[in-house]
């Protein structure tokens, strides 16, 4: 079992991918420049060449992840997006007290959108904010194409998360997609900056008046 | 999963963008002010050079080359600053379309 940390050691187990193989390396940062410029091909791993399909990843997309309603009380099956870091989640590893997994729903762009059309908002405001989605400008949401395997465009919704136990997830979900190196690296940026924010604007120092 | 683990770092990604922005003192994070008050909400505010273990580790690996880790790490960096600079809110009234009734957006 592997852990996470950043002395030497762990470094050598962790990044010799990318800092060995030049190549790669290349192709990562290309990747990775191409998708946080808007570029939409390239997301996901290819569900043919995907395998990871019996791993829980980070990034990763499963269908029938359980939300729990709390105005009705009842559980909804979705589709959600994993935040939950690969190793906390990994069987192999070893721990006290049983893990739940952390995501958040993706939804259909095209449903958005009819949210947007139907509160009134202009059609050009609408027009500029779907682009602003698309090119992943907008902090709260990652975006996801219409790409094999996702038939439409989806968003992860990050401001709307939840969790679900390890033993409930092994027996309801199933997953939908992995996303590739590049998408991978660009959800962890998109995660790092919507919720690593350390500019807070509150000076915690002050004493309470 | 070491394999795994080898192939798809975790805690590493954002540590790698992070640290090798913050090495490059090159990293900004935006800062949230006032909700709906503002045109711009956000503000890029630049940081100053701080401590960072991990790129204190990496920068001193006698196992891989330091010169392709310091040129990796500024490139990741400068693609981590650029996508940060682009980064915008959704606005209030967008917000209030789609969490009015979320429930209802889900797929199962």
């Amino acid at each position: 079992m592997a852990t996470m940390s950043f002395d030497e050691d762990a470094l050598r187990l962790q990044i010799p991918y990318y800092l060995t193989a030049d190549p790669a390396r290349k192709v990562l940062l290309k990747d990775l420049d191409a998708l946080s410029k808007g570029a939409t091909a390239g997301y996901f791993i290819s569900p043919i060449s995907d395998r990871f399909q019996a791993d829980l990843l980070q990034g990763d997309g499963w269908r029938g992840l359980q939300v729990y309603h709390f105005a009705s009380g009842t559980i909804k099956p979705v589709r959600g997006i994993v935040l939950s870091n690969s190793c906390d989640v990994a069987p192999e590893n070893a721990r006290a007290l049983p893990p739940k997994i952390i995501f958040a729903p993706i939804v259909k762009l095209s449903n958005i959108r009819a949210r947007f059309d139907a509160a009134g908002l202009k059609n050009e405001q609408i027009e500029a904010k779907l682009k602003s989605i698309r090119s992943q400008s907008v902090t709260s949401m990652f975006y996801l194409p219409a790409e094999n395997p996702l038939d439409e465009e989806h968003v992860a919704l990050l401001d709307d998360l939840h969790s679900v136990p390890m033993e409930i997830h092994r027996t309801s979900s199933c997953k939908l997609f992995t996303l590739s190196m590049a998408g991978f690296y660009l959800f962890v940026f998109k995660l790092s900056i919507h919720f690593c924010r350390l500019h807070e604007g509150i000076d915690r120092t002050q004493p309470r008046q | 999963m070491i394999e795994l683990i080898a192939a798809r770092p975790t805690h590493s990604a954002m540590a790698w963008a992070l640290g090798a922005a913050v090495m490059a003192t090159q990293v900004s994070y935006l800062i949230r002010q006032d909700p709906y008050e503002m045109d711009d909400p956000y503000e890029i505010v630049s940081q100053v050079r701080t401590y960072s273990r991990f790129m204190h580790s990496v920068g001193h690996s006698s196992a891989i080359d330091s010169i392709d880790v310091d040129q990796f790490a500024s490139q990741v960096a400068e693609l981590y600053y650029s996508f940060a600079q682009r980064q915008e809110r959704l606005g209030a009234e967008f917000e209030a379309a789609i969490f009015s009734d979320l429930e209802s957006l889900y797929e199962a």
